[in-house]
């Protein structure tokens, strides 16, 4: 299964999440079978609008199984769940290794979709 | 007949008075249009056409993409091309976030497959009541709808310019405030003596240097205690202020019971009509 987490660069398991899923400036894609670990940069974190519906995308094109974030807004949502992706919330992990640990343990909850962004 | 000007009425945070001026003025001038551009929460209307919802309307359509599946080939050529992601291919489908398609109609022109059509869908409404000397409208976005900036375009297609004209604009710095005040003759800025007053007031001038719109400074809620907040700001920018409307607990009052205070107080009418004398004069010259 391949697990994604936002990241706030590119890393290793010490990096921090990015409390901001479409926004995100990296992923870290793991393999939870091989415990691999690699980072995408989120190229839609730079669009005008609609960033969450680009980061949905590029999970989606890496094809991601489970994605996690602190918050997913309407439209991230919509497009993770049409592709098929588990959804899944964060909320006291610092670290990419604390989430991991978290999923490990079957601690992280199923998302809703949240109110979302500013335009 | 005189050449009229049409004014914008603009602030750099809500709830600074933009629609205590935009109302009042209105009500004090004669052969006046006011058009409420503040399409995301219009209110002029409780002051101007309390019943406004059942006067005369009119749609604000937009068009947004509809992919038939049976000829898509999941090419993904449209949304690749859609520079705002209103598009996502998901699962081999094209998904359409109708929220953020600015209705380009690009997906449908790169579409090999011919299998993009548009379909109207309402955006927003105008609505409009003519009183007496007031010839009055107002724009409206729908609910869970983002782009404002249609609505205002189509708000201005109605502007007369045989009247003096009042346009309420979105407060702010972003699009539909741009969109409400670009063509106006002069934008009058309204403030309150506070430092978040202040900060939101340095914002908008700088935008409005940006697009050279000559404007001045309106103070709302004025005290003598205060106001060198404002006034220090301006007289080093060399911005002239215009008009102060105090701190009252009468004016408060007024408003809130949706009366003007133009229809109670003495003296504003003669104020707000030099008011917009001077900044005709002024408008002209430039």
């Amino acid at each position: 299964m391949k697990l994604v987490i936002p990241a706030v660069a590119e890393g290793n398991m010490e990096t921090e999440v990015h409390d901001n899923f479409g926004r995100a400036t990296f992923f870290a894609f793991i393999d939870t079978e091989t415990e691999e670990i690699d980072f995408v940069e989120n190229t839609a974190a730079k669009k005008s609008s609609g960033a969450g519906v680009g980061a949905a995308q590029l999970c989606a094109d890496n094809e991601a199984d489970i994605v996690t974030a602190y918050h997913f807004g309407p439209k991230a949502f919509k497009a993770l769940t049409a592709a098929g992706i588990e959804v899944l919330d964060l909320n006291e992990q610092k670290l990419i290794k604390e989430v991991y640990s978290d999923y490990k343990a079957g601690k992280l909850a199923e998302a809703e979709a949240g109110p979302g962004g500013h335009h | 007949m005189a050449e009229e000007i049409s004014l914008s009425i603009l602030s750099g945070k809500g709830g600074t008075g933009k629609t205590t001026l935009a109302v009042n003025l209105a009500l004090a001038l004669e052969n006046v249009q006011l058009l409420d551009a503040d399409v995301e929460e219009p209110n002029d209307y409780l002051f101007i056409s309390p019943e406004i919802e059942s006067k005369e309307t009119e749609s604000v359509m937009r068009l947004i993409p509809e992919v038939n599946d049976d000829k898509c080939t999941a090419c993904r050529k449209c949304v690749d091309f859609c520079e705002y992601n209103a598009l996502a291919m998901m699962l081999d489908n094209v998904l359409v976030f109708e929220e953020v398609c600015h209705s380009c109609g690009g997906c449908k022109i790169v579409c090999p497959e011919d299998a993009i059509t548009e379909k109207e869908k309402e955006l927003g409404k105008l609505r409009h009541d003519s009183l007496s000397n007031l010839d009055f409208w107002q724009g409206e976005l729908n609910t869970k709808e983002e782009k404002a900036v249609p609505v205002i375009e189509k708000l201005k297609t109605k502007i007369d310019r045989d009247k003096k004209v009042i346009i309420d604009s979105p407060p702010g710095t972003t699009c539909p405030t741009i969109e409400a005040i670009t063509d106006t003759d002069f934008t009058i800025v309204v403030t309150e003596p506070s430092p978040f007053g202040l900060h939101d007031l340095k914002m908008v001038i700088e935008m409005l240097n940006e697009i050279e719109q000559p404007f001045a400074v309106v103070i709302n809620r004025a005290e003598a205690d205060s106001d060198y907040l404002i006034e220090d700001y301006c007289q080093e920018e060399g911005i002239k202020i215009i008009l102060k409307i105090p701190f009252s607990r009468k004016i408060a009052e007024l408003y809130s019971e949706g009366i003007p205070f133009v229809d109670k107080l003495e003296g504003w009418d003669e104020k707000l009509q030099q008011l917009y004398q001077e900044i005709r004069e002024e408008a002209l010259k430039q």
